[in-house]
This record gives C-alpha cells, structure tokens and sequence, in this order.
C-alpha cells in the first residue's frame, strides 16, 4: 500500500536527521480537520508524542478555551514541538486533502527553530521558516466529575448553533436538560431559546459561556465527527464546557471556562 | 449564445457591437476589472478582439473572443457599468454591448438584455494605454488547468519575487524571502525547459481571477530586442474565448538571483 492510500499509518519515506527534530506525516486532509479547530484558540500549538499517535494541545491568550486533540499519526524523532498553526494554514490551503503532507520541526537552540512543510500531491513542495519559541500556558486540566451530559451528531450540534449565529452574542447560556440540548440569549428583554434531542444523562445543569467564541469553535468542528458529547464540568467553584469530538482518526476535546452570571 | 446584433443602426456614427451570455460577460469583465477601468475594442478580421495595458504597464491583455461582431470602429469596454449590469441577470441571458463614436471625444455606449431593460450612458471618450509592441519568440510553452495553476500560486499571493521554471514536465514556482523558502511544482505538457524571475503578487492576482473552468498555456516569450529577458505569457481559453495576459519580468540583480 502506498503512503499516498494510507498516509494516516504509513511512515514516512525519510528518517529524521537527528534527535533535535520531529516529523509527523499525515494527509492534508487530516491537518485541516486539526487546523480548523486550533485557528479558533489564535496560538500556537504544542505537539507530543504519544504511542502512535500525536497529542496537540493549546490554550487562547485569553486563557479562557484550551483545544486538546489526540490524533493517528505517524512521527518520528524526538516527539514535541510546536505547530504554527497561520503558517501551516497558509501552506496547506494550496493542496487537495489527500495530499501528504510532512511536518519537520527542529529546534535550533532554546529559542528558535526551523520548520519545513513538504507536500506530496498533484501539486509538490516544500516551505521552510525559522521562528522563534514561544510557548503557550499549559491547557487547563479537564476536570473529571460531569454534572450532565449530552450526545449527538456534529450536524445537530452545529444546526443547533447556527440559530445563534447571528445574534448578539455576548453570553449564552447552555441547559442539558431531559433528552434536550437548549440555547438562550439575552438582549435587553429579547430573549430567544433553541433547543435541539439529544441523548442526555439522568443528571441535568446548565451554564453561562462566551457566544461567539462558542459559536465560533462549534462551527469549525469536523463534519467528519462520528460523535460528539457535551458536558457540563464540576471544577472548584465554576461550570466549564467540554466538547468531546469523536473521529476516525482519533479525538478532540475543548474546554471552556464559564462567566459569571444567573438568569 | 454568442452572436453578433445591432441595437440600432443610426447609420451616422461609427460603432462596434457584440453579443455575449451574461454568464460569459460576467467571467470576462471579471477579468477586465483587474486590469483597467476601461479595455479597447476592436475588430480583429471577423472577432471582436480587446487589449488594454494595466496602469502601471507590467501587464497587458490582449484577448481574442468567439462572437461575431458589427461595426468598424474602435471602441471601449467601460468594464465597472458592465459588471454593474450584467451581474444582476441570468447567465443565459443575451446581453448587447454596443459602443458608439458620437464625436472625436464623446462615445455612447448601450448595454442590452433582452426583454429587461437597456441601460445607455455617454461618456468622454477616455484615453486608453496602447500596448506595448514588442517582437518575440516563444522560448518554452506549458499547458495545465487553470484550477490547478490557481492553487499553486495562492502560495504567492505577498511575495515580491519569484522565480518560475518549466523543466523536466513541470512547472515550478520558487520564492526565496526574508529567510523563508517555498518551492511548488506541478506536472505540466512542456516544449522545453527556460527559467526567469517575475513579481509574485501580480502573477497570483492576475492567475486569481482566471475562468476557474478554463485551461491554460504558460509561455516564456524572448523579445527580439533584449534576449536575455523573458515576457510570461499566460492564456485562458474559456468558450472559446481566448485572453492572453503578457507580464513584464521582474528586473532582479544578478547576486540576488538564484
């Protein structure tokens, strides 16, 4: 089988040079589906290995999303690193998604570092750069205790989400209800609820979010997710959100820290 | 559809008129609006034909069209009020684009689809670039699809300069700034191989805006007058419409070639 009909396992053609330097090879396709998601956090993105897959993790500026991703991909070398996510996606955005697309990551120093991006399509070539390191805050841990739960596909999910696409968002909140997923906005005394079944837990609990930022990250989801699962967390003295996204090639989770706020 | 009709016929002035879809006038002023407010048109034997040179005359097209045409003079293709008109109508609609010479320095000019409405506007008839005259030889000629050669050079779309090789069954484009380095290539029918230096944003720009549906020849031309230059010739052939654009190449300085 060739690497261009199974690039999520296939290794990759060429060994890394030395110990300083990480490959991950994947199809463009895949790198788009991780892309998407981590463009939302607006940061770079820490890479690890992690058995045979890859781990990706960032958090936004604001420290308010963290973006975890576990993905099937093969990797050589030392096994971390960064991912800048512009320049990636600046490259990438040139090939099909069944191109394969190598990302070689060599630390130069403590401080910088070379990157080469080398695709293998109908299109072919390379990029290389020299940025500096700059990582971002460790993602906050996801707490463990759910208050409530809910599944479903990524369509529901993200048709759910559409309805508040073009409201003011400023807050929105999220109520796991019995067998219902709901939405509800607030401007002024205009107030409008979506809500969409869902398969939920017995236990149920609502939630006050960022709404364009939710929306936004809902938005740039995989519709290739198999399933999805919304969760309302139990942290010290706050609710956050998690997303867990289920793929073929693995999975993302995100989670969100609440606001404030009661109605 | 894509023949020849009259407006009117005053039989006084001057006139060229042509009749194309809307579909293909929106393709093709699509492309106009890039290069110039305003593109010449003119009676090439039985086509109609245009040129225009972009303002800061590092490019040029010159375009062949597959329609029959009326009338003798040369005219002008006012490129914002035919986008204007014809984005608004049905592909399939037949559009009339008339310019008539009312004097030395007014024109008219009437944009018809049937059976929804006309629009005529006068104008002073405005002074268009005249190409560049240039005698050349074509050095080595690609073909690919437009949708692809797009695809390449939206990798280039903020680069300065860039270097374009067809060799070996392809074409490669090749950037070398501030320390960054990309080199893309695809597989292309080539005559030869030859190699030269062009700005990478216009390039982009101009490739941008082809007819998606379109195939494409790349040329490297070399002017008679200074051989070691090469002029990019890029065609689309869309309907059988053909439009060239001739790119001046990049002047670059010997150490700084690669």
């Amino acid at each position: 089988m060739s690497i261009m009909e199974n690039p999520e396992k296939e290794q990759a053609e060429n060994t890394v040079a030395d110990a300083s330097q990480t490959a991950i090879t994947t199809s463009v396709g895949t790198w788009n589906t991780l892309l998407n998601v981590f463009k939302v956090l607006d940061n770079d993105v820490v890479f690890r290995r992690s058995d045979d897959m890859v781990e990706f993790y960032t958090i936004d500026p604001a420290h308010v999303l963290t973006a975890r991703a576990k993905l099937s991909m093969a990797c050589e070398g030392d096994g971390q690193g960064l991912v800048f996510v512009k320049d990636m996606l600046d490259f990438v955005k040139a090939f099909d998604k069944n191109a394969v697309l190598r990302y070689t990551f060599k630390k130069l120093d403590g401080y910088s570092c070379e990157v080469r991006l080398e695709a293998r399509g109908q299109l072919e070539g390379f990029k290389t750069f020299r940025r500096m390191i700059v990582m971002p805050a460790e993602a906050f841990p996801e707490p463990v205790i759910h208050t409530a739960e809910a599944s479903t596909n990524i369509k529901t999910l993200k048709h759910l989400f559409n309805n508040i696409n073009s409201h003011r968002l400023d807050t929105v909140k999220v109520s796991i209800g019995e067998n219902a997923l709901a939405l509800e906005t607030r401007d002024d005394e205009d107030v409008k609820q979506f809500s969409a079944p869902v398969n939920t837990t017995a236990s149920l609990d609502r939630g006050y979010y960022n709404g364009s930022m939710l929306t936004k990250m809902v938005k740039s989801l995989p519709d290739t997710a198999i399933t999805v699962k919304i969760s309302i967390l139990k942290a010290a003295d706050s609710k956050p959100l998690a997303i867990d996204v289920f793929l073929p090639q693995g999975y993302l989770n995100v989670v969100m820290l609440p606001r404030d706020e009661d109605w | 559809m894509e023949s020849a009709e009259l407006v009117s016929t005053s039989g006084e002035h001057a006139y060229i008129s042509l009749t194309l879809d809307a579909g293909t006038w929106k393709a093709l002023s699509n492309i106009f609006k890039q290069v110039g407010d305003e593109i010449t048109l003119f009676r090439d034997g039985d086509r109609p034909a245009l040129y225009q040179m972009d303002k800061g005359h590092t490019f040029m097209l010159v375009g062949k069209l597959s329609a029959e045409v009326e009338g003798e003079a040369e005219g002008v293709v006012f490129t914002d009020e035919l986008y204007n008109f014809v984005r608004k109508l049905d592909d399939s609609t037949p559009v009339i684009y008339k310019f008539k010479l009312l004097r030395d320095d007014e024109c008219e000019v009437s944009i018809h689809a049937k059976g929804q409405g006309v629009e005529t506007f006068r104008r002073e008839y405005p002074t268009v670039s005249k190409p560049f005259s240039i005698e050349y030889d074509c050095s080595v000629e690609c073909s690919t699809n437009v949708k692809t050669l797009k695809q390449l050079f939206s990798l280039f779309t903020d680069i300065a300069t860039i270097k374009i090789v067809i060799d070996g069954g392809r074409l490669t484009v090749w950037s070398k700034q501030d320390g960054e380095e990309t080199k893309v290539s695809l597989p292309v029918k080539a005559t030869g191989s030859d190699s030269y230096f062009y700005t990478g944003y216009l390039v982009a720009k101009i490739v941008k805006h082809l007819p998606t549906t379109a195939m494409a020849k790349i040329n490297l031309f070399k002017p008679k007058s200074r051989s070691s230059d090469r002029i990019l010739g890029i065609t689309a052939y869309y309907n059988k419409h053909e439009l060239m654009f001739l790119i001046a190449p990049r002047i670059v300085e010997e150490d700084q070639r690669w």
